[in-house]
């Protein structure tokens, strides 16, 4: 990982030195020039914006850094009162005010990268962060080996031959199974465990040859979602899907995680070892729809935490809390009409390939109601068939977008525990 | 004023390093998993508490006396291990728990770019100890639930400083005979701080067991932890000690903390040592609580792993972490051992039949 760092005076007359920054430091990080063009293209907009609504002589922090398989741009800047409705993917363009013209920069820098985000940074100061991942080559076609059922196996980390391999024959096995459209690509895969931002772990048997393997990521600083087992021609080998998910517990012990979640269990899942956590149904293009049983275990004791929820959902959470036995201090809270402020803003993380979208609130605002039906009228517009939506039910605000998500035809599907500031509750729309 | 930038103050090895988090006092987990009583078998303490004469100095202790500096270096206490062990007190160094002297001896020898070699599922605090402190913790993994020699012989390297042994292991009860143990130091033939954990001593009767306060002489590079929190049942007053050869301990004691230990520790402590028949009490206890547990979990077609000390691990159909909570909910806690990297085992402390009974009674209504 590589870091260049500028401070440089938020006026537009810097602009040409940002440019130049960004265009040069995502080339050398190894972006192809297209994908460095659109990163420059988001910079600029978001470097304009903040010379536009931050008053004053103030230095900008810009911190660019070269990650393994993807570039990040961040922006440090005091906290200031950002009109920040333009990170919607809902906002539209402008009208002829100058006020939404601002906003439009926005609007192209969200759309021009991978991931645009919000978040506060230390010392009172917010951080705005682009990312923009590399591009790989499309997967040739190889001739994959036979692969035996295995009775003995190893558990290794995999080498780089062996990611590659491990990416050819998952979509063999799993084809009509979801998995990150990511693991398709051979030389991305190697990149996202090697960046140490994936985790793998693979069985072989003594010729080398991959029986199956399970990934993770962290979801945040606390969860790890993991994908698999993947098993190879191995049915109902439950030994080697055991030892996968526990070499993937055993390797998150001792860190700050404290617990595992698995939104798309495969078959040979272990499912005796974890906790069901709800079902979430997956629409397919064909209209075709599967139920998916979520699983989750905790990695440490639970010394309990705190929650706000909403009336409406009362029932639901006093059910699961009790099926699940989390101790929980429950406040039941409702929006007594305060001002939440003119605009709600959303987060919205897509992936395609699996027809999904996460939806997250940033911001609480008047608007909401109408902000996530004007959400649900794109994904529909784009064909985005999973819909889902996160509340974290340690955040008081939070609670209360739950009645306008249920007003617009949500569902409490799961409970993760500890998933975000206390346990996160995760809404489906039903299309 | 300028903000604060920890990020560039905090060293890279304390950034990724996640403090531990102990559980709540137990008024508050009893209200959280609403439970009237909890019964403590988490933490391996002795169920009968201190020995009568320990319970003594505790009761007598003058209030007044705690405006007062204890001995900054437990100098009577030192006196007593030093006739008991017949050696020069000053070959041993007390800390606040055996935790303290932990973090001795890892400041004592270790540089930067130096490594300790420990297992992989032990004790975790000399991991813990050496990876805040910015050394690299190399992990072996254990070998038929015990210490692996020949593992640990292929890790070193010339900046491996210290060794640590846990013997009995925590939490798998195995252990490293005399003859491993001697065989294991003269392969190593002084190049390494051994550090031998003997926190569960009092506990093993096995006559291959091995003292290694006795083998100090012959081998200089051996360092004993030993801890008054288990057996003599001081773990509220957080005391532990060292023992090692004259000059490495003098080494050592240039990183020690003085007055870490409190006088109420000290003196209880002292007083402790004496008293045997609590020693042969404690040992009968578990030795019938085991018992009952082994036939109990055969019984119930459950998996145990049981060796010395005062605990069993047992191997579970649930995940550890939901046992923890259901237990809870009947006052039972236990520790579980994902932790330890042992997912879906827990680790149960030894206390008496009518607590075994309801551990067990507790287990079957949840699997």
């Amino acid at each position: 990982m590589k870091t260049l760092k500028i401070s440089i005076p938020l006026h537009t007359d810097f602009l040409p030195v940002i440019i130049t920054f960004i265009e040069n430091s995502s080339c050398v990080f190894g972006i192809d020039k297209q994908g460095a063009l659109k990163l420059t293209l988001a910079s600029e907009e978001v470097f304009s914006y903040l010379c536009k609504v931050i008053q004053g002589d103030k230095v900008l922090d810009v911190i660019c850094t070269g990650h393994i398989y993807f570039v990040s741009v961040e922006f440090f800047f005091d906290k200031i009162e950002l009109n920040l409705q333009a990170f919607n993917i809902t906002a539209t363009p402008p009208s002829e005010s100058e006020e939404s013209f601002k906003e439009m920069g926005l609007l192209i820098a969200a759309r021009s990268v991978d991931s645009l985000s919000i978040e506060e940074a230390s010392g009172e100061r917010l951080v705005l962060r682009l990312i923009k991942e590399k591009s790989y080559p499309t997967p040739q076609a190889i001739e994959l080996p036979i692969i035996p059922h295995m009775t003995s196996f190893a558990l290794k980390i995999p080498k780089v031959d062996e990611i590659k391999m491990f990416s050819h024959l998952l979509p063999v096995y799993y084809k009509n199974y979801p998995f990150p459209d990511a693991f398709r690509y051979p030389g991305k895969l190697v990149d996202m465990v090697s960046s140490s931002i994936y985790g793998m772990s693979i069985a072989t048997d003594e010729r080398g040859l991959i029986g199956g393997g399970i990934i993770w990521k962290r979801m945040n600083e606390k969860i790890v979602e993991f994908f698999g087992p993947y098993l190879f021609n191995q049915k109902e080998n439950n030994q080697m899907a055991e030892s996968l998910v526990n070499t993937c517990l055993e390797g998150l012990a001792r860190t700050e995680i404290i617990g595992a979640f698995c939104r798309y269990p495969t078959e040979a899942f272990p499912t005796k070892h974890f906790e069901s956590i709800g079902t979430i149904t997956f629409y397919q293009k064909q209209r075709n729809q599967i139920e998916f049983p979520c699983y989750y275990r905790q990695l440490q004791e639970d010394n309990g935490t705190y929650v706000y929820v909403p009336r409406t959902i009362a029932s639901f959470i006093k059910a699961e809390y009790k099926r699940l036995v989390l101790p929980r201090q429950v406040y039941f809270t409702d929006y007594s009409g305060e001002y939440l402020g003119e605009y709600s803003v959303f987060a919205s993380e897509f992936y395609r390939e699996l027809n999904q979208v996460i939806i997250r609130p940033l911001l609480p605002g008047e608007d909401c109601l109408n902000n996530i039906l004007k959400h649900l009228e794109i994904f529909k517009k784009e064909h985005i068939l999973n819909c889902f939506f996160e509340i974290d039910l340690g955040i008081v605000w939070q609670a209360y977008v739950v009645n306008s998500l249920m007003e617009c035809g949500f569902k409490p599907r799961i409970i993760i525990p500890y998933g975000g500031r206390s346990d996160l509750i995760i809404f489906q729309y039903t299309p | 004023m300028k903000p604060l930038s920890l990020d560039r103050l905090v060293p890279s090895y304390i950034k990724s390093f996640e403090a531990y988090i102990p559980s709540k006092p137990d008024e508050e987990l009893k209200k959280l998993y609403h439970t009237p009583f909890l019964y403590r078998l988490n933490n391996n303490e002795n169920s009968l508490g201190a020995p009568p004469a320990a319970q003594e100095v505790i009761k007598k202790f003058t209030p007044s006396r705690a405006a007062i500096y204890p001995s900054g270096d437990s100098y009577y206490l030192r006196q007593k291990l030093a006739n008991r062990f017949h050696m020069d007190p000053d070959q041993f160094l007390i800390g606040n728990g055996a935790n303290e002297v932990i973090t001795f001896v890892v400041k004592a020898f270790c540089q930067k770019g130096d490594n300790i070699i420990t297992a992989d599922k032990t004790f975790a605090v000399y991991e813990w100890v050496a990876t805040f402190s910015g050394f690299e913790a190399r992990l072996v993994p254990l070998r038929d639930y015990a210490f692996d020699d020949e593992g640990i012989l292929e890790r070193i390297d010339k900046r491996t400083k210290i060794i640590f042994i846990c013997n009995p292991n925590n939490p798998t009860g195995t252990y490293w005979d005399k003859e491993r143990l001697k065989r294991f130091l003269d392969r190593i033939d002084n190049r390494n701080i051994v550090v031998v954990d003997e926190a569960y001593f009092e506990f093993v009767e096995k006559e291959d067991y091995p003292d290694c306060i006795s083998l100090i002489p012959e081998y200089p590079n051996l360092v004993v932890f030993r801890t008054f929190s288990k057996m003599y049942g001081l773990a509220g007053l957080r005391i532990g000690y060292l023992a090692g050869n004259l000059d490495v301990v003098n080494t050592i004691r240039k990183t020690c903390v003085v007055y870490s230990v409190n006088a109420i520790a000290q003196e209880a402590a002292h007083a402790a040592l004496d008293d045997m028949e609590h020693i042969a009490k404690t040992r009968k206890y578990v030795k019938d609580g085991k018992d009952f547990l082994r036939k109990e979990l055969i019984r119930m077609g459950l998996p145990y792993i049981i060796g010395e000390g005062n605990y069993i691990m047992i191997r579970l159909p649930i995940n550890d972490t939901l046992a923890y909570r259901k237990l809870m909910n009947q006052g039972i806690m236990v520790r579980t051992m994902t932790g330890f990297r042992f997912p879906n085992h827990i680790r149960v402390t030894i206390s008496g039949l009518p607590i075994m009974e309801a551990f067990i009674n507790g287990l079957k209504k949840i699997l």
